[in-house]
């Protein structure tokens, strides 16, 4: 029992109950045994696993491939997840309240082994900023040194943590700036409020900041805030409100490409900024997702005007950003509100919807392979598992 | 455009009903600040000024509509953010304030908000003889907004300088006092 959730035990126990035979109830009475428990264990985080937020309480470790539920780790509604890059942790950034709704506010990473889910180890941070499901708030550097906290307090500022001694090493402002996208090495950027990012270089000492140009209307057709990065490249996309996709190399000096539509990829007209403007348009709550084997977009897509980005979409749009075309159209079988795709070649799309419900579909052919009363909310996580880690 | 069918009645009233909530909420603090002006028409609500209403669509919601705001989160505006003029650099700081450089607004839109701020809320803490924000002015400041990885520290910086010209500035140090504590530096 050492180490396990209360939710985890339940569900293991129910697991363990569902898998004798139906037909075993009617054989001669059975000799009750003493009830043995032991601790079990995981094995490496796998390709095809995927964990969505689940009733507000949690994140459900689904490998997708059986259909079966691996584990849970807890997380509340404003609770973010990242998965070490050498696969051995999972970091829950949370907010926790004495009285669960009132009283003394804590603001902490925990850190869970990832294959005993066992608790290792809580670091305290300052107030972070609180937002329901927004995967773009924390993450890792890829070498698996620095926690970056989005903080907003409502003053923004990016907490970077030191995960080896456990403890906050910096606070830099990034005043007018949001959220983090790490770079490859060595820093992070934000998306800022005139249409700019800015980059922090941060190995240990003091923090190196620069802006870049202005690149993207903010105002006009502002860029999701659900951006994606490659943690293996330092790559980034990030796509504005009209389907405008900037690739960008993130680092000290980005390297900021002109962006290519979406629609004109699928040969449709570009969308415009009109109220009135009917077009495929991306949308949703995490509307993106990135296969990393053949570096392929994939945009959850609606009908709608201007600034109907939070609008489930009802394809899915395979995209090649490299050459900016259209690759396929996926059809769902019920609106979806968010996305995550895992990264093999064999690649699993994820769709959840409103009513909890995750579908787990080919990506290659659009086939649904499996539909889950999972509970989901808006996010769904698939483990970036870089190249050269196998946990 | 009368008598268009269902949809378009539908909305009119939507839209409507936006506005009496909006008004509801709004109103009664400009009526404590003196500024809802006259009713155009007997019975009609009264109208918000744009000037104002560019304040509380793009700034009211950490400000608050008065200019008071939580003190130690947000610093308050009302009765205190005239000082700041009391230096050039203070003067300069609250236009390069990223909320308000890049705010959705022409530089003349925001010359008008930003005396509005100033004067309106900063009341008796503005310094005497104190000239207005002009639009070229704006549009100068807000191409160079602040970019320093410690904004807090710069305010710091600026509101001892500022407490130097005008001793009555000394209560501008609480919001630095409340976030270093939240920080833990
Ligand atoms: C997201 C919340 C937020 C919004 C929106 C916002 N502000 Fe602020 N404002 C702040 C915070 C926090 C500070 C303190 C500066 C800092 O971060 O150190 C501040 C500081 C200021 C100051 C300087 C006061 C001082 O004591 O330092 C002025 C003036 C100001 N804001 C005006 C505006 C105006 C005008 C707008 C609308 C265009 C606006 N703000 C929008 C949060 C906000």
């Amino acid at each position: 029992m050492v180490g396990w959730n209360m939710k985890t035990t339940c569900c293991a126990a129910m697991a363990a109950m569902l898998a004798v035979p139906a037909g075993s109830a009617l054989a001669a009475s059975p000799v009750l045994q003493a009830e043995q428990s032991d601790v079990a264990t995981l094995p490496p985080v796998g390709a095809h696993w995927v964990l969505p937020a689940t009733d507000r309480e949690s994140y459900t470790i689904y490998d997708a491939d059986a259909g079966r539920i691996l584990g849970t780790v807890p997380a509340s509604i404003l609770g973010n997840i990242a998965l070490s890059p050498d696969r051995r942790t999972f970091y829950v950034a949370d907010t926790i309240w004495s009285r669960v709704d009132h009283g003394t506010r804590q603001d902490l990473i925990q850190e869970y082994d990832a294959h005993t889910l066992a608790l290792r180890r809580e670091i305290t941070l300052p107030p972070r900023a609180l937002a329901v499901y927004k995967g773009q708030d924390f993450d890792v550097s890829p070498d698996g040194k620095w926690a970056y906290v989005f903080d907003m307090s409502p003053a923004t500022s990016v907490t970077i943590v030191d995960l080896a001694k456990g403890a906050v090493a910096h606070t830099v402002d990034i005043p007018g700036c949001a959220l983090v996208f790490p770079w490859k090495q060595g820093g992070f950027s934000s998306l800022c409020g005139d249409g700019s990012l800015t980059n922090v270089g941060y190995a240990g000492d003091k923090p190196t900041v620069t802006h870049s140009a202005q690149f993207f209307d903010a105002n006009n057709d502002p860029i999701f805030e659900q951006g994606l990065v490659d943690h293996a490249t330092g790559q980034a996309l990030f796509i504005s409100y009209t389907g405008k996709v900037y690739n960008v190399t993130l680092g000290q000096r980005p390297d900021i490409a002109a962006p290519w539509s979406i629609q004109a990829a699928a040969g449709q007209p570009v969308a415009g900024t009109g109220v009135q403007e009917q077009a495929w348009r991306p949308g949703g709550k995490q509307p993106f997702a990135w296969n990393r084997a053949s570096g392929h977009l994939f945009v959850l897509m609606h009908v709608g005007p201007h600034w109907t980005h939070k609008t489930d979409g009802t394809e899915v749009w395979e995209l090649d950003p490299t050459h900016h075309t259209l690759l396929r159209r996926i059809d769902l079988p019920q609106p979806a509100r968010g996305i995550a795709v895992s990264g093999d070649a064999a690649p699993l799309l994820y769709a959840t919807s409103q009513d909890g419900i995750m579908t787990v579909l080919d990506a290659r052919t659009g086939a649904v392979r499996r539909t889950v009363e999972a509970h989901a909310e808006s996010m769904i996580v698939a483990p970036d598992l870089m190249p050269g880690h196998n946990g | 455009m009368k008598g268009r069918g269902a949809a378009h009645g539908g909305r009119r009233t939507t839209m409507r009903q936006r506005f009496l909530i909006l008004s509801l909420v709004i109103l009664p603090a400009l009526a404590v600040l003196g500024l809802a002006r006259a009713a155009p028409m007997a019975g009609a609500l009264p109208v918000i000024p744009a000037t104002q209403g560019h304040y509380l669509m793009g700034c009211g919601g950490c400000h608050g509509i008065q200019g008071r705001s939580g003190r130690e989160v947000v610093p308050d505006l009302a009765g205190q953010v005239g000082y700041f003029l009391c230096t050039p650099e203070g003067r300069d700081y609250l236009v390069r304030l990223p909320n308000v450089a890049f705010a959705n607004l022409s530089s003349e839109d925001l010359a008008r908000m930003m005396n509005f701020v100033v004067f309106t809320f900063g009341g008796a803490s503005v310094p005497a003889n104190s000239r207005p924000y002009t639009t070229a002015e704006i549009a100068a400041l807000r191409a160079n907004p602040l970019r320093v990885a410690d904004l807090h520290g710069y305010r710091e910086q600026i509101v001892r300088a500022v407490t130097h010209a005008c001793p009555a500035a000394a209560g501008l140090h609480g919001y630095d006092v409340a976030q270093a504590a939240r920080e833990g530096q």
